[in-house]
Order: structure tokens, then sequence, then C-alpha cells
């Protein structure tokens, strides 16, 4: 299927063309929460962290500071302290989630009460990791991640390179790449834009942690990509907000996951 | 010099107009001296002397005349245009010369239609043939200035009038064919068909044209038009592809989704609200390699015609438009081969005589094959290309018999892996099939009566080693009667009927080795039948109103084998209900009423209006804003789809600025439109099988102004079409209910064409098409998660893209002198010439790689640095294409 869209991809890039175009947003200032936490069965301290949106491209969000931020289950409840002060992240103690139990995040900020529930499920086995030569690049290596499971799940990919004598990449330390399951289809996601392809050498470090998912999270990550990932291809849908699992109007997600990690060296 | 027997009323009006035909016709040598001595004859004997005498033939109606009255003549010598002068002077009669003949007439004839003189009628009826090809003429005009009326051959060529007893001077003419002007005696019912040549210069008028407006029902039609496929042959062209569907592009009212897109919309209507018939039979999805170019190739096309609205109630199943395309006959006289090599394909046309003058087989062809270039880069190309194969075979059992079978199948593939496998890749097809019989009961009354069948296919393969194949499918078998009954040249009735059996496959996932070893969600196939029934009359009221009426009665059943499901307000499910096979569980009845009315200021303007209510069952679900055509699927209208209703109002202005050159016109139109479908954000379309709950519904309203001045004939012709106009939808749970802009909203359509003839063998012509922006939601503002920059959006469509404009030019020179057996042309064409860039999308979500290319950032160790880029498809593009004849 890859080399299908490679195929259909020559077809479409020898008639079209995309460049850099200064275009006039007709912008709205938004007091909308945005809202970023995750609980895992990771022994940490877990993070929330309250953001407003932006009106421009690449500006850094504003954070929400002062609120007022706990995490429940149906036997504990965990308030959040914000660290450092005034960076909207607010972080628990040093807890970890427990796989079948419901979560519900609250937070309460000046004008409003947001809540939002999330239910923590198992995580499948990572897969072999799989890269191979980047044909164009001589002796550096790309990663060929193959989408084996039924179970949505994100897994996220550490590179560090740091190590490796000479190469720099992209950028000096590694690179973090993130990949997601889905068991939906999507004409956007078959028909995906093209994507900056990562490099590697022999000798980086990949870090893998998988991340389970339950379904209301697929159905957002599902809508995420569709706006990040998959937008901008020749097979586009209508585009639209990204679900949330928040209420009162707040944007972002909050979701538990049960994770599985390893690391492997690359090798020639 | 003579006597006369008795005398007539004198008239002179019948004669001011024919002679207004004289000039393009042969005239007999009337100057030649000749002598008749004729005592006591009859006229009929008097004249046959002259035409012995003069060499030239004489036309009349001998009771019109009165040919068996008495008279002498005796002349020596004198010019024969001297005796008829003096002989119809005596004999108060007329005469006029049409196609080296002489045609008497009797004086006074129009003070006598209303004295009962008229109340005889017979019928002339026929078919009007291209004498070269012997190919059915469809749309010919046959006039009859007289008496202000006239015909327009149907569909298959047929025409059928009906006058009161006289000779007529018949006016017969077809774009691209010499005028014909054929004197006909009508004393009695005539069956006769005309032939008519075509102009000798090889080089085509471009035209898109009405209706005549003569004929009774074209005397009230609007929001019609007649596309030449000649003239789409000669257009500027996409890499030299000579392209139906996209050339609609230059009718007002009519736009194309974008660039590379065979997806249109017609007067503020969905794109799949417009219903493509090849020779009756649907063409669900008319595009090649995603919709760079269509299915339907000029070649095998003999015509175009396009409703914008308005439809006639023969028609119904789409809201906004109808293309209807009709096929060539094959050429009857002789056999021939035509082809052309270009970019992009070859095509091949092989057409002639089974049995001579009776029946035609007609042959074309296409077969793409950039592929060969593309495989030159990716070896692991399998196979690249696409087809078409239409073909046709029609048989004249008789008079009053004739059968057609035609056939359409079109086909693109895509697929990687080892050679001769099939196993990964896109595929699509529409595949066609025809059975026609015409019959004619009596000279006035027509009927065809058409068996068709159509299947549109689509799979994607989309694992190798597991061999998946996502397949969606909508295919129909269909029978329809028509009948046409030509009660008089003031009055056809049409009345017919039609049965469909269509079925559904939403798509579904199959595997080729393994049923379990693929774990999809089964979307429930549907199946449903049509009934119809329509009756509908044109009928002239006074010279100077016509009113045409009609009712289309459609009968809609769902049956079985299928799954419904239903829904709460909250769009969760509250019920499954499974029926089986055939049994009936859901059906619509619905009524669509159709009026038109003209008022005719003179015979060269006109003021008409028209009301029609369409009905549409079958719907393309797709939440797609691409302007190719991808994965859709088709679903009926069910328990949880109501049909489409549109209530379309048409008011226009009609003039002939200078007969038959140039053409203007202005046509308002209204639509309201319900139960239109949109799509909750996001929705997922593919293996659902609660798709339906994905789907929010509600009405649509479009209104607009369309200008078009068009330059019919000459070596200039062409076209300037303006079009401004409103499309907006209000759907129940999208923008907070409140109305927005449709995306296919454009404003400002403006379109010019010109085509000039240089010389006989020398054509350019040049496009220019300017519309606004279509719409497009943009963001707002953007919040991050996980690293992503995810987009905010306010309001539905809330901006709009960068205006569209683009001009192409092309030549056409002609390689050979006229009238050689091989002919051959080139032709130069260069699409876009400056080059502009007419964005598709607008994005922000990619990041510029430090080799420029422009990406999808996939490396969030930082947070990516993101551009708002444009994305755009054909610069300038110029192409080659050899055509030849023989």
């Amino acid at each position: 299927m890859k080399k299908l869209i490679i195929i259909l991809s020559i077809i479409l890039v020898s008639v079209c063309c995309e460049e850099d175009i200064k275009w006039e947003l007709k912008t709205q200032k938004s007091n909308i929460l945005v809202v970023e936490g995750m609980i895992t069965n990771e022994r940490i301290q877990h993070q929330v962290k309250l953001t407003r949106p932006v009106e421009r491209l690449n500006e850094i969000p504003e954070p929400v500071s002062g609120a007022a931020v706990t995490i429940s289950d149906q036997n504990s409840t965990f308030i959040l302290d914000e660290y450092p002060e005034g960076s909207g992240i607010y972080l628990t103690d040093s807890i970890r989630g427990v796989f079948g139990r419901v979560y519900a995040l609250e937070i309460k900020t000046a004008d409003k009460e947001y809540s939002a529930e999330a239910t923590m499920v198992a995580v499948t086995p990572l897969d072999t990791l799989e890269y191979s030569l980047a044909s164009a690049s001589g002796d550096l290596f790309q990663l060929t991640h193959r989408n084996n499971s039924d179970e949505p799940s994100m897994t996220e990919y550490y590179l560090d390179w740091s190590d490796v004598h000479g190469f720099t990449g992209a950028d000096p330390c590694g690179a973090k790449i993130i990949y997601y399951s889905l068991n939906t289809i999507d004409a956007g996601e078959m028909f995906r834009p093209e994507s900056e392809q990562v490099l590697f050498p022999a000798g980086t470090v990949v870090y893998r942690k998988k991340y389970s998912m339950n379904e209301a999270q697929a159905a957002f990550i599902r809508t995420l990509l569709s706006e990040t990932e998959w937008r901008g291809g020749l097979f586009d849908v209508q585009p639209g907000n990204v679900q949330t699992n928040l209420s009162e109007g707040a944007v972002g997600y909050f979701s538990v996951a049960t994770v599985i990690s390893d690391s492997t060296i690359i090798s020639p | 010099m003579f006597r006369s027997g008795q005398k007539y009323i004198v008239f002179v009006v019948v004669l001011c107009l024919i002679f207004n035909l004289i000039p393009v016709l042969a005239q007999p040598d009337l100057q030649k001296p000749i002598s008749i001595d004729a005592q006591n004859k009859t006229l009929a004997e008097v004249l046959e002397q002259i035409s012995i005498a003069g060499g030239i033939n004489f036309s009349y109606s001998p009771s019109e005349i009165i040919s068996e009255r008495r008279i002498s003549l005796s002349v020596k010598d004198v010019p024969v245009s001297e005796i008829l002068d003096s002989l119809c002077t005596e004999l108060n009669l007329g005469y006029v010369i049409v196609e080296e003949q002489i045609v008497l007439k009797a004086a006074g004839k129009n003070e006598q239609d209303t004295s009962g003189y008229r109340k005889e009628l017979f019928s002339l009826s026929g078919y009007v043939y291209d004498r070269k090809t012997g190919e059915v003429l469809i749309g010919a005009n046959i006039l009859i200035d007289e008496l202000a009326a006239g015909v327009v051959t149907n569909p298959f060529g047929f025409y059928s009038i009906t006058l009161p007893r006289g000779l007529y001077i018949l006016k017969l003419s077809y774009v691209g064919f010499k005028k014909s002007i054929i004197p006909v005696i009508l004393d009695t019912n005539i069956v006769r068909d005309f032939h008519l040549d075509q102009e000798i210069s090889s080089l085509q008028e471009v035209i898109i044209r009405d209706d005549y407006e003569g004929e009774v029902s074209g005397r009230t039609q609007m929001s019609q038009l007649k596309l030449e496929p000649t003239s789409v042959s000669i257009m500027p062209a996409l890499l030299g592809e000579p392209d139906v569907i996209k050339s609609l592009q230059s009718v007002p009212g009519i736009n194309l989704m974008g660039d590379g897109s065979t997806l249109f919309f017609v007067r503020g209507g969905n794109k799949d609200q417009n219903l493509i018939l090849l020779d009756d039979a649907p063409i669900y999805m008319p595009s090649h390699m995603l919709g760079f170019f269509s299915t339907i190739v000029p070649d095998a096309v003999k015509e175009i015609k396009i409703f914008k609205g308005d439809m006639p109630a023969e028609y119904g199943g789409r809201l906004s438009s109808l293309i209807d395309i009709r096929s060539k006959d094959g050429n009857m006289n002789q056999w021939g081969v035509s082809g052309s090599f270009g970019l992009v394909s070859v095509k091949g046309t092989v057409e002639g005589p089974v049995v001579k003058g009776r029946s035609s087989l007609f042959l074309s062809g296409r077969r793409s094959y950039f592929g060969w270039f593309v495989d030159q880069f990716v070896p692991d190309l399998n196979k690249m290309n696409f087809s078409d194969l239409t073909g046709k075979f029609n048989f004249r059992i008789n008079d009053n018999n004739r059968l057609y079978f035609s056939g359409y199948a079109g086909r693109d593939y895509f697929s990687e892996g080892p050679s001769g496998s099939d196993l990964s890749g896109i595929r699509w097809q529409n595949l066609t099939g025809s059975f026609r019989w015409n019959h004619l009961f009596s000279d006035k009354l027509f009927s065809n009566t058409t068996v068709y069948a159509s299947k549109y296919d689509y799979s994607l393969v989309t694992d190798l080693d597991r061999n998946d194949v996502w397949h969606a499918r909508i295919a129909n078998i269909s029978s329809k009667t028509d009948f046409t009954w030509y009660r008089n040249p003031d009055n056809t009735i049409r009345v017919g009927g039609l049965f469909s059996y269509h079925s559904f496959n939403p798509g579904n996932y199959e595997s080729g080795t393994d049923t379990k070893a693929v774990d999809f969600p089964i979307v429930s196939m549907k199946y449903a039948t049509e009934t119809a029934l329509y009756f509908s009359d044109s009928r002239n009221i006074f010279n100077w109103l016509s009113i045409r009426y009609g009712a289309r009665v459609n009968l809609w059943m769902n049956s079985g084998k299928s799954t419904e499901y239903s829904f709460n307000e909250n769009y969760q499910v509250t019920d499954t209900s499974f029926y089986k096979s055939a049994e009936v569980y859901n059906f619509f009845v619905t009524l669509e009423p159709r009026i038109g009315v003209s008022f005719w200021i003179n015979p060269a303007t006109s003021i008409r209006a028209g009301y029609s209510t369409t009905v549409q069952h079958i719907h393309l679900i797709t939440n797609s804003i691409s302007p190719f055509t991808t994965v859709e699927v088709w679903l009926p209208s069910g328990p949880n789809i109501k049909p489409e209703i549109a209530d379309i109002i048409t008011a226009g202005f009609f003039r002939r600025l200078h007969y038959p050159e140039m053409e203007f016109s202005i046509e308002a139109f209204y639509k309201h439109m319900r139960n239109q479908i949109d799509y909750t954000d996001h929705a997922q379309m593919l293996l659902n099988p609660l798709v339906e709950s994905e789907l929010r519904f509600g009405s649509a309203e479009s209104a607009g102004l369309e200008i078009l001045l068009k330059k019919n004939y000459g070596r200039l012709t062409g076209w300037l079409g303006y079009t401004f106009s409103h499309a907006t939808r209000k759907i129940s749970g999208i923008n907070n209910n409140k109305p927005y802009p449709a995306s296919w909203d454009r404003p400002n359509d403006l379109s010019l064409f010109v085509a000039y003839d240089i010389s006989k063998r020398i054509n350019i012509s040049a496009n220019w098409i300017y519309m606004t922006g279509s719409a497009f939601s943009s963001p707002v503002s953007f919040y991050y998660y996980n690293g992503r920059s995810i987009p905010l959006y306010a309001e539905k469509n809330n901006d709009r893209l960068p205006d569209y404009h683009r001009f192409d030019v092309s030549a056409r020179f002609d390689l050979n002198k006229n009238d050689e057996k091989f002919d051959h042309n080139l032709v130069l064409s260069i699409w876009n010439i400056y080059n502009r860039k007419n964005p598709i999308a607008i994005n922000f979500n990619k990041i510029k790689t430090e080799e420029g290319d422009i990406v999808v950032p996939t490396n969030f160790i930082k947070q990516p640095l993101l551009y708002s880029t444009q994305l755009y498809l054909f610069g300038i593009m110029p192409s080659i294409t050899y055509n030849f004849r023989f």
C-alpha cells in the first residue's frame, strides 16, 4: 500500500505543487481552555498542562495559572500543584494509575469548572522494531513502522544519537516520533501527505514507549490526525474541530494509559 | 397570350418569407428562351411542356393550384421567367425557386386558413440523416416559415409534424451541415426521410446552443444547452485530451470542483446531483485517473444535451442537472477509421455498415500509455492505465422498427507488485449497456423502449500480503418506455414509464484468500426498486404564447436483504431490523410537477419562466473536499435518509440578435432543496455500519443570474458567459444550526471562449475562465497537544480560496487539403498559459525541510516551525495531439 501511495504521489506530484503563502487568517481571540493531561501506570509525577489557544501559527501559548486541578479514581483524589509557578503545568505526586479504573479530572479556573473522565485499558506488547537503510542516504536508517496491532495505541520513539560521533541530523541530540495505530480506515490516512523523513545512523539508541488507548481516545486521536498528519494531502476531508472528553467547551484531552517500553541500539 | 379558367385570391405573404431563402440555392436558368403552343390544355400539361422545353422541374400541389384547369398558352422564344410571371399573374399563383425546382403555390392561402381549408390535416414524418455517414441527426431543425412552425428531430433522428393540405417549403438545418430547403406537397400522410450534407470546410464551428424554438416543446424549454462534440474536440484541453465533462466548465451556471476534477456543481447543487446518461444508462462516476480525465470521449459522442434545471418530465432522478449523451451510431454507408495520438493516450475508432444502409457498427476505444513513462521510474509498478471502449450496433428492421445495442466499459487500474499480480492497487470501472427499440405506431406516435444496466465498481487493495480488498459498488438494471405523440405542430404529448432495480454495496472488506483473516465491520448491502410514470404536454396556445406542463410520479421502495438501524436524537442505535430478501420495508411516493411558459414578443425574442420539482433517491456519501474522486460510496433513500427534493423556479429573457449568428439570454433561478446531506466533523465514512448516524440533514438554497452572449456561426464563434449566484446551506447540527455558504459557492463566474478560422486549414481558439474562490473553513486559532498544532474552527466555510482564473489556447492545423480521403490534423494546446497557481487547498500544518520540501512534521523533539501553504495543480501545460481519419 505504501508503494501505491508513492506511485500516486509521483503522478500527483508531477502535476501539483505546494508552496508557502502568507495567509491572513480571520482569527478570533479565544478564551477556551486547552487541556493536555495523562495518567499512566508508571509511578511518576503525572502532569496536566493548561494553556490558551494562539491566534497565529508558532505563537507560544499563554499558560493558565492558578487553577485548582484534581484527579480522582474510585478510591482516591489527587491534588495537582502548579510547578513551576505560572507555567500552567500541574503535577501530581509520584503515583501510578491502575488498569481498569476510571479516572476523573476536575479543573476549576476563575470562571468555570471543567471535567473529564477516562478509563485505563491494557496495552498490547510492542512489535519488533523495524528499520531499514534509507535508499538515498547511504548509511543512514529510517524507521519502517507497521501497524500490526488490532488495538488502538500510541507509540513514542525517542531516537538518541548524541553518542554517535559526527552526526547531528535535524537536531544534535535526537528525535521524537509518535506513531498511532487505529482500527479505523480513512481516505485521509491512506492518502496522507508526504511527511518529514527522520534519518539516523547506526549506534542510535531507540527508546520506545507504547501507550494503550481506549475507544474514546482512539476517536479523539483519529480526529486529531485528520487535522494534522493527514491534513494537506490531495484527498482531504471536511475540516472540523477535534473531539475532546472535556466539558464546558474546553479542548484537548485527558487520557489514561498503560505503557510498555523497550530500547534498541541500531546496528548496521 | 393565355386565358385562365378560374381566379384565385391574391396573396404575397408566403412568398415574402420564402424569398429570404433563395440566396443559398442554385437556380435554374430562367432566361432561357422557349416556345410553347398549348391550346385548351390542363395547367399540368402546360407546365410539363414548359418543363421539357426549359429543362426545369416544377413542384406543386395539384389540388392547390387546380392543375386540371384548362388554359391556352402560345409563346415563341420568350424567356422562361417571363412566361412564369405572366402565368402566375393571370392565375393568381406564386412561384419560388427551391433547389433547382420551380415551386408553384396558390395565392391567398393564408386567408383560407380559417375557412376550413386547414381542417384537412396530414402528417409528415420520417428521419433526418447525415448523407455521408447515414447516421441519424439528433436535434435537426425542420422549419416551415410561412406557418412559423417547426419540429426538431428527437434523440433517434425522428420527426413528425401534422399540417394542413398544401405545398410547404421545409427549411432543414443542423450544425455543421449545409442548410437544405425542400418543397413537400402534403396531400396525404407522408413518410419522408431527409439527408443533409456536411459542410465542406473541415474546420468546425464551436457551438453551444438552445434547441430550436420553433419546436413546440423547445419553445418553452429553459436552462437547456447543446454542446457539439466537434466543439469539445477543438476546445483547449488539458494535456490535449478533449474532455466532455471539463468543457462544461465554460457553460454559465456550471462549475468544476477544481483543476483535475470531473466533479461539478450546477446552480448551487451538490456534486452528486448531476445525472450523466450515456444512451439512457447512467454513468455514476465519469472519471479517469482520479478525475484528471473524464470517461466520455468526444470521438464516440453524437450529441451532448445539458439541462441545468427545468428538466422535462421524462427525466428524473437527480436534483440539479442532466447531461444527456448519445453515442454515435456508426457510418451506414462506408467503413472508416479514425484516431489520435496524444501525450496521454491513443484513441481509435472503427465504424461502418454491416448491411449497407440498414445497419452499422461503431467501436471506439482509448488506452492510456503514460504508465510506461512512470514505469521507468518506479519499476515495481505493475500496471497503471485507463481505458475506454464504446460500442454500438444499430439495425433498421423496417420503416417502423429499429434496434440499437450500445455499451460502454471504462476502467482504471493502478497496481504494484510482481508482474502479473493484481494484488495491490486501485481499480475502478464503469460499465453500461443499453438495448433500445424504436417503434412507430403511426406517423404521429413514436415510441422508444430501453432496457439498460449500469455499474460502477471501486476496489482498493489495501494489503498485499493478506490480499484485503475494500470494495464498493452501485448498480442498476432498468427498463423504460417513452411515447411521443406529435399531435399537431402546436401540440406534442409525451408519456412514459420507468422501472429500475438498484443495488448498493456501501463499501466492505473482502478477502481473496481467507474470509476469517479480515475482521472488519460489515456494512449492509442496500436494495431498492424505483417505478416512475410521467406525462407532459407541450402546446402553443397562441403564436405568442406556449406552455409546457407535466408531472412525474415516483415510487421508491427499499427491500431486503438488508439491515437497518434506528437512531435516537443523539444518533445512538435504538433498534436493529433485519429484512429478508425482496422484503419491502420502506417506500416513498413523490410527485414532481413541471411547468414552463413562453411569451414571444416577436419571433426572435421571448420571455420564459418555469417551475419544476425534482427528487433524488441516490446519494453520494462522502465528506471529501478533494477535487479528486476517491473512495466514495452511494446510499439510497431509506428509513434514515429521506429523498432529496428541489423546487426550482427559473425565468429568462432570450433574444436572437442577428439570426442566426448571435444569441443573448439572461436567466434567473432560485432553487430550494430539502433533505440535503452534510456530515459531522470527521465523520467516519468507511467501513462504518452506522454511517447514517454520521449524516446530518437540512435545507439548501441557491439563487443566481446567468447572462450568456453567443455567436454560433461564422469564422469567429464563441460565447461570453457570466453568472452571479449564491449557494447556502442550513443543516441541523452543523455550524451551530446557522446557515453557511456551500463550499462550491462561487458568486462570480465569468467565461469567455472564442474560436476563429484563420483560414480553411487553421483554426485557433482561446478560453478564459474566472471564478470567485470557493469557500472553505480556515482556523480562527490554534492550540497545542502532544507537540502538534491543532486548528480551531469557528464558522463553517468562513474563508475563501483565492479567485480562480486560467487562460488556455489551442491551434488546429489541417495537414491536408479538403476532400482528400486521408484527413489528418495537428492540435497544439497550451493550458493555463500564464501559469496561474489556482490553489485547491490552504494548509497550516506543514514545515519546510532543509531541501525546501514542504512536508508534514514527524519529529517533535522540539516544536516544529509551521507555515501556511497553498496546494495547487497544473501550471502551464503544453500538449500536442495528432488526429487522423480515413
